[in-house]
């Protein structure tokens, strides 16, 4: 890893606050035009592992754990403030500001495509274009809306995270982690990886699968490419052609993949859809 | 025993004893439930066990559906969030607790154990997956949730609850409170919607205030809803009870108001809870669900906790309110005090009284009424709102609630317009559209009674006792002022009134002559009472039966009467006696009375005013007006004091008219004319009688002999007016007489001594008798009188103090005499006393004063010499001068 390496000039003290808040890693080229991965819920900044060396040749590439995830400073964490999608939208501007970035590709996934546009949102003369992978931007079925689930489904998903925070990460997750017997854990950071702070998690999913953000789709002004899975039980296609149509200019791209998580279970594609949308963008200036 | 058996002796059955249907009976139906997928999660193979598990056939599984498909959807997306990436990374997950819906749509919780495998091709990469029935261990698991939840929640509400308290303890008012309970109180029950309800003041209908929005500062006002005091729901929370309703629908009959309001809010469950003040329900707060929801204890304890916080909150505050509100009052009464202070008369006290009304007491709608003149009226003098009449009289034992307070001395209080309707049927308050709360209170100054003021307000019920202590106050207040105004006011009148009357008199005093008296009362009457016409009858002098027109102003002379006679005039005017005035206050009156005097008058109300003294008529004054009010009782008591005033002063005229006309027609035909002189002689004369026209009892004479000498005679009888003209006249013929013997001047002062002596009414007049000759030599004597001025031909003057003796009658018997020359161009000027003698100036300088003149004007005549010696100046005296010239 190149760490520091992007490092420009002096930080101020504050900057390396939020750095070390968001447990940010920076890899790639420090001249490069930044590409920021944002995590989705339920993981971490490891999801990125096997997209990102397609891009440290070219790009200044940036990585951070959303609070409360993977080793994110959790103490800075409050639940009455983290109650909507625009608090987390907040965090990834203030990381982009803590680094000085512009011109910045994000690249979110899940729910992280939604936090995202939020961000470009707020700040859009920060940024050059977004990728939402498998974005959902409401997961509640509404009237016409099929976003896939029902109100109940999500309190049963919240009580199925509490059911293996309860039994399993409180538990079992700490022995991993000091367990340096286990052969197939070659690393610390691999043990760590996914581990997810239980009281946030269940407050973080409440905020993702109960936000409503279909009417912000169309303030997003950065151009945007929608990575849709084909087969996805969480964001279904109907979902990504809805985020397609509401977002005005952009392109959506439909992989031949099952699942949610594109860049784990195929990466090589997911890359290549994310390489060839970010090269026909406009040269830096 | 199985104890000794199971520690280091040989198991009885070995492993490789054991034949393969034992080990595919333990792969196929053993106590796990195995299977194999892709990575996609495909069933690829599955045993007996699991297939038992989930209720479907193998054979509708492999190939076709996927193992995350069979999970619950929280479980689902449980999988595609956290196990895949966790096997697509780590490789495996195990001990995931999932719930899988089975073929029967049962669902079994299941403890998963999942492995990421990957072999040579063809085979590749697949999961292998471990399921256990774990509905014993869940259920233990489910428990020891639910009780983690609890804490959670019960800290958590702790929590709120802390943050409520430390929240209130800083909230000072009604508004602060809300706006604390609104915003935390929801996190006491999570999920739902608190509001705050609050009783509007006095009244049963509800003032809902929920949560701030986003960038509003304080509570939101949501509405009033009105809710009857027989409520049920109202009772029961009266009672200190907690409605619950976990349905609105199914509770619709129960409690039907709070019913419609979820409904109309979109709320389906929903539980309030009472919020009281010393026993007295004073509000609610609600906790609503949008779906149905059962409330469970905790969250209906946290709701009471709430409510009590709240209701320790709002007692503190009404506290504090309480300390405000009397600071407030304090305020108020010292502002209203210090604006009373500055005003002097009644409208100004008046107009600060409803001013305060509105900005002081927050009055909407205001009533001022004060007893009128007859003590049998309320009149409304000031109101303001829709409506408001001004001059509106209502008899005080009307059913008006200012009548009311004003009658019983008791402030009256109407809870809302509908009590003022019921109670106070006339009350001219209720032309006003909206009120609430009405307070009336009488406006009393020691043990008298001024009038009311009525004051409504925008809110209804019964009003708070200090507040109605503070209208009493701010009352006393404008009761003080209003009667210190009146005070005023009538002091004002007076003294403009006496003004007025100071006026007349003196225009009256100075007023000699009946057109003088007449002339007087018009000019100075009409502007003292601002009338719109006046005219002035007098008696004729000829005829005292008729009344002739003398003078008018303000109406056409063509309609005014030339002459009428007395009695018609007593008749149509009702003038019983010739003393007492007569006021015409309607149309009606004016036509009937004044017809005769004056035809088509525009007044709208008359004086009849007969002038006349010790039961002689002398004169009628007739003052018109354009308004019917302008008759009040003060302009009538000053109408009638004029008309004194005016008939001694013309009863005096008359008298003086008299007399004088007599004196100056004696005078004239006593003092000679003269204007003719001797050949070689200039004469002339002048008489100036006084400002007054009074006769004076001046005389001069000139007699030329038949040897060619003159006499010249100059005299000053004492006394003014007939008698002193009549002596005059006694005096005058005796010096002509004399004059007209061959003697000289000695002998002519001689013997008019000697007739003054045996003539009481010449007794102390003065004279001066001058004879000159044809040559100018010339004798002269004087008795008492001013020495002749002798100017010689070169200008120079001379006193000719010589030849004196006393005043006549006081004489000696040969009184002497002395000489002088007259040569051509000089001349001689004899005098009066009137000429030289002024109150304010020595009578040596006015002397020198005419000598002056004299000397420089050789040919002044008589009277030019008065002319200058007066020069517009105010004589007291009447004055006579003669001037004889001795021509070149």
């Amino acid at each position: 890893m190149l760490g520091e390496t992007g490092c420009r000039g002096a930080r101020t003290l504050a900057a390396v606050g939020v750095l070390q808040q968001f447990n940010v890693q920076e890899l790639g080229v420090a001249s490069g035009r930044p590409i920021v991965f944002a995590h989705g819920f339920g993981c971490d900044q490891q999801m990125w592992r096997y997209v990102t060396p397609a891009f440290t040749d070219r790009f200044r590439v940036v990585l951070f754990d959303i609070i409360g995830c993977g080793r994110s400073d959790a103490s800075l964490y409050s639940a009455a403030e983290y109650r909507s999608i625009d608090r987390y939208a907040a965090d990834v501007i203030t990381i982009v500001e803590a680094l000085d970035l512009h011109d910045v590709v994000l690249v979110g996934h899940s729910v992280s495509a939604i936090i995202g546009a939020m961000a470009t949102i707020a700040a859009p003369e920060r940024f050059a274009a977004l990728v939402m992978v498998a974005p959902s931007p409401c997961y509640v079925d509404d009237g016409d809306y099929v976003g896939g689930f029902r109100r109940s489904d999500i309190d049963e998903l919240l009580d199925s995270l509490d059911s293996n925070y309860l039994g399993w990460s409180h538990a079992i997750a700490p022995t991993i982690m000091g367990n340096p017997d286990r052969p197939e854990l070659a690393d610390e950071l691999e043990a760590s990886f996914c581990t997810v702070d239980p009281a946030i998690a269940r407050e973080f999913a409440r905020v993702t699968f109960l936000s409503d953000n279909r009417g912000d789709l169309a303030r997003i002004t950065v151009p945007t490419l929608v990575l849709q899975c084909k087969h996805d039980a969480i964001a279904p296609r109907s979902v990504g052609e809805f985020v397609h149509q509401q977002i005005p200019g952009s392109r959506l791209e439909v992989l031949e993949v099952t699942g949610h998580c594109p860049h784990l279970s195929a990466p090589a594609e997911t890359t290549a859809a994310i390489k060839a949308y970010v090269d026909e963008l406009v040269p830096r200036q | 025993m199985t104890d000794t058996r199971g520690r280091g002796s040989p198991p009885e059955v070995r492993a490789t004893e054991l034949d393969d249907r034992a080990w595919e009976s333990l792969l196929h139906d053993g106590p796990l439930g195995l299977a194999i997928t892709d990575d996609a999660g495909v069933f690829v193979w599955l045993n007996g066990t699991l297939e038992a598990m989930l209720g479907h056939p193998a054979d509708c599984l492999i190939g076709q559906r996927t193992f995350q498909d069979l999970l619950a959807p929280g479980g689902r997306i449980y999988f595609d969030t956290h196990l895949r990436p966790l096997l697509h990374v780590r490789h495996e997950a195990r001990e995931i607790a999932l719930e899988i819906v089975r073929g029967d749509a049962a669902r079994l919780p299941v403890l998963v154990n999942f492995r990421h495998r990957t072999q040579p091709e063809p085979a590749g990469s697949y999961v292998e997956i471990v399921v256990f029935d774990a509905t014993n261990r869940r259920s233990y698991e489910a428990e020891l949730l639910f009780a983690q939840r609890d804490a959670e929640q019960s800290e958590a509400r702790l929590q709120v609850m802390y943050d409520v308290a430390s929240g209130l303890a800083a909230a000072i008012t009604v508004d602060d409170i809300v706006d604390v309970v609104a915003r935390q109180g929801e996190a006491a029950i999570r999920g739902a919607r608190c509001g705050v309800w609050l009783f509007g003041a006095g009244t049963r209908s509800v003032v809902r205030l929920e949560r701030p929005g986003e960038g509003v500062a304080g509570p939101t006002e949501i509405g009033e809803i009105a809710i009857p005091e027989r409520s049920p729901a109202v009772q029961q929370l009266a009672a200190g009870h907690l409605v619950v309703i976990a349905d609105h629908a199914a509770s619709r009959h129960e409690y039907p108001l709070i019913c419609d309001w979820m409904e109309q809010s979109g709320v389906r469950s929903a539980a309030v809870a009472p919020l009281l003040s010393a026993g007295v329900l004073v509000g609610a707060l609600s906790y609503g669900f949008v779906e149905a929801h059962e409330f469970e204890p905790p969250e209906l304890q946290a709701a009471s906790t709430l409510a009590t916080l709240t209701e320790q909150a709002l007692r503190r505050a009404q506290l504090v309110t309480a300390e405000l509100r009397s600071k407030r009052r304090l305020e108020v009464l010292l502002e209203f005090t210090a604006r009373l202070s500055g005003q002097h008369s009644l409208d100004a006290v008046l107009d600060v009284i409803v001013a305060s009304s509105h900005d002081l007491l927050g009055a909407v709608g205001v009533r001022l009424a004060l007893l009128d003149e007859s003590e049998r009226h309320l009149e409304f003098v000031r109101g303001t709102g829709v409506g408001g009449r001004l001059g509106l009289l209502i008899p005080i034992e009307r059913r008006s609630i200012a009548c009311t307070a004003f009658r019983t001395g008791v402030i009256q209080v109407a809870a809302s317009r509908q009590e003022v309707e019921e109670r106070f049927p006339d009350s001219p308050i209720l032309s006003d559209p909206d009120f609430g709360r009405c307070i009336t209170v009488p406006l009393r100054r020691g043990g008298e009674l001024l009038g009311a003021w009525v004051l409504a307000f925008a809110e209804s019920g019964a009003p708070d006792v200090e507040d109605v202590t503070l209208v009493e106050l701010v009352a006393a207040q404008a009761a003080h002022a209003t009667q210190r105004a009146r005070l005023h006011t009538a002091e004002v009148v007076a003294r403009e009134q006496a003004d007025i009357r100071r006026t007349i008199s003196e225009a009256l005093n100075r007023a000699a002559t009946i057109s003088e008296v007449a002339g007087a009362i018009t000019t100075e009457g009409r502007m003292a009472f601002d009338a719109a016409g006046l005219a002035v009858f007098v008696v004729d002098a000829g005829d005292t039966s008729v009344l002739r027109s003398q003078t008018a102003v303000g109406l056409d002379h063509a309609t005014l009467a030339r002459h009428v006679r007395v009695p018609d005039v007593k008749h149509h005017c009702g003038l019983s006696t010739w003393r007492s005035a007569q006021f015409l206050s309607t149309r009606a009156e004016l036509d009937a009375s004044i017809d005769a005097l004056v035809t088509d008058s525009k007044w709208a109300s008359a004086a009849v005013l007969p002038l006349g003294l010790a039961g002689v008529e002398l004169g009628l004054v007739l003052v018109g007006f354009d308004e019917e009010d302008a008759l009040t009782s003060a302009t009538r008591a000053a109408l009638s004091g004029v008309a004194g005033e005016a008939s001694v002063a013309l009863a005096r005229a008359r008298r003086f008219d008299v007399e004088h006309e007599i004196a100056l027609t004696l005078q004239r035909s006593i003092l000679p004319v003269i204007d003719t002189a001797p050949a070689g002689w200039a004469v002339s004369t002048w008489y100036q009688p006084t400002a007054e026209m009074v006769v004076g009892g001046d005389l001069f004479d000139l007699t030329e002999l038949d040897d060619g000498r003159l006499y010249v005679i100059v005299g000053d009888v004492v006394g003014h007016g007939l008698r002193a003209a009549a002596a005059m006249g006694a005096l005058r013929s005796a010096a002509k007489a004399l004059s007209l013997a061959p003697s000289g001047p000695s002998d002519v002062v001689a013997s008019l001594h000697a007739f003054a002596a045996a003539t009481p009414d010449v007794l102390y007049s003065s004279v001066c008798c001058v004879e000159v000759r044809p040559d100018g030599s010339a004798r002269y004597a004087s008795a008492g009188h001013p020495a002749p001025v002798l100017r010689h031909p070169d200008g120079r003057t001379e006193l000719l103090s010589g030849g004196r003796s006393a005043l006549l009658g006081v004489g000696p018997v040969v009184p002497p005499s002395a000489e002088f020359v007259m040569p051509r161009g000089s001349t001689l000027v004899l005098y009066t006393d009137g000429l030289v003698e002024r109150r304010d100036v020595d009578i040596d300088t006015e002397t020198m004063r005419m000598r002056n003149y004299v000397s420089e004007f050789p040919g002044a005549t008589a009277r030019q010499i008065v002319d200058h010696m007066l020069e517009g100046r105010r004589i007291y005296d009447d004055a006579a001068v003669v001037c004889l010239t001795h021509e070149h």
